[in-house]
């Protein structure tokens, strides 16, 4: 067994480490700080490393870090600082468009807004640069050119959104491999909830008893991911159980500052005419950020002054001050992305603009709860009989620090929980930046012993496309139906034989599956029918392709093998579609055909 | 000191010269040279007359041409890159260099506010202060043995030895850690402010 045991929060905005080593008395996670480039030429470590890359085009030295050199980019916090200056070489959010099927995942698409394919690079080498920043700088720091000591032999668990796919996991641990790190996959909320475990020692069941449902909200930098844990008695001795994961929200913390230095931006131009340059409004959301968190912390401060100062050398000739108010705070921030809502309101459905840029799916509601009503109201019952809500809230991610957002949630799961005379307990968390990584190392350690684990299995159910047997009609393509592959909550490590026959595949060519996921579709067992694919609870995902090359078996080509399927969730958290002959000994595996975007298929 | 005389001599070879502007030209010439060595003998005699100086010290070996590291360590711990930090943290160079008559009160206030909040950071993240004294500013601190007048400054009526007592004037300031980050050696160390064109 390894030395060490690594938890690696691979953010949208940051990037987290933490590990345990095993050899210490101590089982507690320490943070690993990470050594990156800060400034042109200067290196120092922070907590953690903020998940850009500036593609400098050029070898420049002042990117050399203490363990390579000749480089053209840099990675970590001198990145971040270019993405205002330069945004076409700077690649961010790589993670939101790691999950987005609207692109070729594996195509350099990023920067998005570079159009020069020469300098761009794919969401997953984007993820692969990452996890070689931190092994390069564990080994830097930590190996010493001890071997065993090395990243690349530590038992690493890599945590993913809930709401990732098996595609978008399947993805993350490509990168992985590309990066020479073989992980396991866990999901952020979950991380979380060990690291609450891990802080409270045997202490958390005083907190929590059987029949609990603990709603875990991890709202980050980039994105807000929900799941649902049920405590429940196993035995005489309580038992975990991760029962519902939220859809991928692509709405965080970033978005609140933004909008607050868009709205004093507006106002700058309503009332003197001013009109900011990019500069100036980085600048200003620079200090939206710090006067939002003073103000979300105590409310009753005074306005705060916020000056954006000239740009040249000039610092008070070309300054722009104004001020944001505690109301400035709740218009923009607390109403627009928190208002109070009913458990049965639902996010705003999608309008879709005419000529809309082609760039990531941002939510087209910003309400974040809205969004947790939506999970909420799915995942407790049906509407009429809603009681089954939550009882304890756990926060989690940077955003949940600004005590007034978090009060806000509260107060509205509160409205919701009183209805039905419930109650609601707010978990105190761990450090909100760093409890993610902590939580995962923690889960490696608690993989090993027989310490407390959350049962979860697969986050989604999956299914594939079926044409159906209905006769067909001239100009239109037979309906097509979805057969259940994986159901909802299938555990790590086994395998599932699904009860179907009439698939085939073509000798000599290759054959396409269409594939589909459900987060809330709890309750499908393998090999259910559903004969609608064009539902909301329903999304389509990158096809399945399986080739089957002409052999001498004697079948010929163009003729179809007739097949089953077999399913696999592995034990580090991929999903593994296989096809095996009906006849014979044979199996292929179903590949992810993650280079054809959705879209494009739904265009055809 | 031994200039001076060789110097008053020129110079007055330059007032001979333009004494005798009656005198033709090369001959003019000749006879400057003529003074001209003159005084560098009278120079000489001068030197002789004179109680050698004692021999020069050696001077000191060049000091070798430093490495790229050694400059990256000198400036790492120097001024110049403190006032880098406070110019990038908070622009206070530029503040400080900017004439401020022309502006108001209001307009200064505004920019010193956002400039103390940023340039804050580097106390807290590069070196972080801590008083000298833990008394408050106004109460009373008595030192029974003597003082390190680096540390403590005594002002008023100062006895002759210890004990000393009296009011706190001034807490006192002291860097109590410094965490530069590791500066690459290839960087310009007298950099405080890049110049920066915005390509468009």
């Amino acid at each position: 067994m390894s030395p060490y045991i690594v938890g690696i929060d691979l953010g949208t905005t940051n990037i987290a480490v933490s590990y345990i080593d095993t050899a210490a008395e101590s089982t507690r996670p320490e943070p690993f700080h990470i050594p990156q480039i800060v400034a042109e030429g200067e290196c120092d470590t922070q907590p953690t490393l903020p998940s850009f890359i500036f593609l400098a085009g050029a070898v420049n030295e002042n990117y050399d870090l203490p363990w390579a050199s000749g480089r053209n980019f840099c990675v970590g916090a001198l990145a971040r600082m270019k993405a205002s200056a330069t945004p076409g070489k700077t690649v961010s959010s790589a993670k939101s468009w790691l999950c987005s099927a609207t692109v070729d995942r594996l195509a350099p698409v990023l920067p998005w807004n570079n159009d020069d394919a020469e300098g761009r690079i794919s969401p997953v080498d984007a993820s692969r640069m990452y996890l070689e920043h931190i092994r390069d700088a564990w080994n830097h720091t930590m190996a010493d050119d001890v071997e065993t000591a090395r990243l690349e032999n530590q038992e690493i668990v890599l945590t993913v959104p809930a709401s990732f796919d098996a595609v978008a996991r399947d993805l993350t641990v490509n990168a992985a491999e590309a990066a020479g790190l073989s992980v396991t996959l866990l999901e952020e909320p979950q991380a979380a909830f060990y690291a609450w475990l891990q802080e409270h020692d045997d202490r958390w069941r005083d907190t929590i008893a059987a029949g609990d449902r603990v709603l875990v909200c991890d709202i980050g930098g980039g994105t807000t991911d929900f799941s649902l844990i049920e405590v429940a008695d196993e035995d005489g001795d309580l038992g975990l159980r991760r029962v519902a994961v939220g859809k991928h929200i692509l709405l965080g913390g970033d978005n609140l500052d933004l909008t607050l230095a868009y709205a004093l931006a507006a106002r700058l131009q309503r009332d003197r005419n001013i009109k900011l340059d990019a500069y100036q409004l980085a600048g200003l959301t620079h200090a939206c950020r710090d006067a939002k968190e003073t103000l979300c912390q105590s409310p009753d401060a005074p306005a705060q002054k916020i000056a954006v100062l000239g740009r040249g050398s000039s610092v008070i000739g070309g300054m722009i001050s104004t001020e944001l108010s505690f109301d400035d705070v709740v218009n923009a921030v607390i109403d627009g992305f928190f208002p109070f809502c009913f458990l049965n309101d639902r996010p705003t459905a999608q309008t879709r603009a005419g000529l809309r840029q082609f760039g990531l799916a941002y939510e087209a509601d910003p309400a974040v709860t809205r969004h947790l009503a939506d999970f909420v109201s799915t995942h407790s019952g049906t509407d009429e009989d809603a009681t089954n809500l939550p009882n304890a809230i756990l926060f989690n991610g940077g955003v949940t620090k600004a005590g007034i957002l978090k009060d806000r949630i509260v107060q509205t799961v509160q409205r919701w929980v009183d209805e039905t005379d419930g109650e609601l307990v707010v978990l105190d968390g761990a450090n909100p930046d760093l409890a993610v990584a902590q939580g995962a190392a923690w889960y490696g350690l608690v993989r090993r012993g027989d310490a407390i684990r959350i049962k979860s299995g697969s986050s989604h159910a999956y299914y594939v496309g079926i044409e159906s047997s209905m006769p067909a009609v001239p100009g239109f393509s037979p309906p097509l139906q979805a057969l259940c592959v994986v159901p909802f909550g299938l555990e790590e490590g086994s395998e599932v034989d699904v009860p179907y026959s009439g698939l085939g595949l073509i000798v000599g060519e290759t054959t396409e599956f269409r594939f589909y996921a459900s987060s809330t579709r709890t309750s499908d067992a393998t090999g259910v029918i559903i004969n609608d694919v064009d539902t909301d609870d329903v999304v389509e995902l990158p096809a399945l392709t399986a080739e089957l090359p002409v052999d001498d078996s004697g079948i010929p080509p163009g003729a179809m093998v007739p097949v089953r399927l077999k399913t696999i969730l592995s034990e580090i958290g991929t999903l593994q579609l296989w096809c095996l002959e009906e006849a014979g000994e044979r199996r292929w595996k179903l590949e992810y055909e993650v280079r054809t975007a959705v879209s494009d298929t739904d265009a055809t | 000191m031994t200039a001076k005389p060789i110097n008053l001599l020129g110079s007055w070879v330059i007032y001979f010269l333009l004494r005798n502007n009656e005198v033709h030209t090369m001959q003019r010439i000749i006879s400057a040279f003529r003074v001209f060595f003159l005084a560098l003998k009278g120079k000489e005699l001068i030197e002789k007359s004179k109680i050698p100086p004692p021999e020069p010290k050696p001077a000191p070996p060049p000091p070798p041409e430093p490495t790229a590291n050694q400059t990256a360590d000198a400036f790492n711990n120097g001024a110049v890159y403190t006032l880098l930090l406070l110019q990038r943290a908070g622009r206070l160079v530029d503040f400080l260099q900017e004439n401020i008559d022309a502006f108001s009160d209001d307009q200064v206030g505004a920019a010193v506010r956002q400039i103390h909040k940023d340039c804050g950071k580097v106390f807290t993240e590069n070196l972080q202060l801590k008083p000298i004294l833990t008394q408050g500013e106004g109460e009373t601190a008595s030192f029974e043995s003597g003082v390190d007048p680096s540390e403590i400054q005594l002002t008023g009526v100062v006895p002759d030895a210890p004990p000393y007592t009296g009011a706190v004037r001034h807490k006192g300031w002291q860097v109590s850690r410094i965490h530069f980050p590791t500066r690459s050696g290839k960087v310009n160390p007298k950099v405080v402010q890049p110049a920066e064109i915005e390509i468009s």
